[in-house]
């Protein structure tokens, strides 16, 4: 428990840095704070779910299920450092580097999430646990369409009926989006299952990863809005809700490692 | 705390409790027994090794094969 405390007051600390930072700093220290921070983050995100991948002895779906969530981090860190790596030391435009290396980390990443993602999603599903109440679930669904709608309107259709982009560019330009709507139904899932459950250390895992998928995911789809009207520069206060999610994200893995020992500890007991 | 009139459903709540917490020991319970159909009050000697498989199913994905079974293996030495 005294790690995910410290944990805590880690990410409480780096949110109010972040704040700081973004509100009164250069636009030189802002671009090394805006590049740095995220790399910082991601590798917190590593840390936490390799640390609850190590605590799953039998190789079961559920280790692998964490696995996948834990390549998706490693590819996260790896593009973020390739992105910082790239503007700071190469001082390259990011902003016309477009598709970049880190590009394809970043959507190989929504590739292993989504996989770790359906495969708690499915064994929920077969563990017999209750699905949940029938009106919350057409409420969500309701509210998730109108979200998916807003994306599609605002984000989809510009960015396929321009005519001046690159194919190329075009395809990465959507499949941010696209990935991002599909994680943030994964993540109210999610989110609605285990909210059934009350706040007990057992809820804990997955309402961190939930809350840190979600976070991630919207401030992907705002930085997709701005970056696509040319609005978006670095140092916005969008970026906390990826630091956010990346630190969601490592301290789930630290509920996770938390859970699985105290059943061990009970046992020896 | 949640007490059952059942003595097998208490002490099967009495096990998962401390790691589940009240709503979810409460709400698995519930939904294993219906998935055998019976109820909580219901339960039996006889029942207990299909309650503790289905439980044992239920918590895998929370706690993974090893910690799910050392809760199963609890419930059939009742």
């Amino acid at each position: 428990m005294k790690k995910i405390k410290l944990l805590w007051l880690f990410t409480a600390l780096l949110l109010l840095v972040n704040v700081i930072v973004y509100l009164t700093a250069s636009e030189k220290i802002l671009l090394y704070a805006s590049d740095l921070l995220p790399a910082v983050c991601s590798l917190f995100a590593v840390y936490g779910i390799y640390y609850a991948y190590k605590g799953f002895k039998s190789y079961d779906f559920v280790k692998v299920a964490w696995l996948f969530i834990l390549i998706g981090t490693i590819l996260d860190f790896l593009a973020e450092s390739t992105y910082g790596i790239l503007e700071i030391g190469f001082s390259m435009d990011m902003n016309e580097t477009f598709p970049s290396l880190a590009d394809i980390f970043w959507c190989s990443s929504y590739i292993a999430y989504f996989i770790g993602l359906i495969m708690l999603f499915n064994g929920y599903r077969r563990s017999g646990l209750p699905l949940g109440n029938i009106k919350i679930q057409a409420l969500l669904s309701m509210l998730y369409v109108l979200l998916s709608v807003v994306v599609v309107y605002f984000l989809l259709i510009p960015i396929i009926q321009d005519g001046e982009t690159e194919f190329l560019t075009k395809v990465f330009s959507l499949y941010y989006p696209i990935g991002d709507i599909v994680t943030v139904a994964m993540a109210i899932i999610l989110l609605f299952f285990i909210s059934q459950f009350g706040s007990g250390l057992i809820t804990m895992p997955w309402k961190m990863l939930a809350l840190g998928f979600f976070f991630f995911s919207v401030s992907d789809l705002l930085y997709s809005y701005l970056s696509w009207n040319d609005t978006y520069g670095s140092g916005n206060l969008i970026d906390m809700g990826w630091h956010l999610g990346y630190l969601l994200i490592g301290i789930s893995g630290l509920y996770q490692r938390e859970l699985v020992d105290s059943i061990k500890k009970r046992r020896t007991l | 705390m949640t007490k059952y009139q059942n003595e097998y459903a208490q002490k099967i709540y009495d096990i998962i409790f401390p790691v589940l917490g009240e709503l979810m020991a409460k709400g698995s319970l519930r939904a294993q027994c219906n998935s055998l159909g019976i109820t909580e009050d219901t339960i039996q000697a006889k029942d207990l090794p299909a309650i503790s498989e289905k439980l044992k199913k239920g918590l895998i994905i929370f706690l993974g094969t090893e910690g799910s079974m050392s809760i199963a293996s609890k419930i059939l030495k009742i």
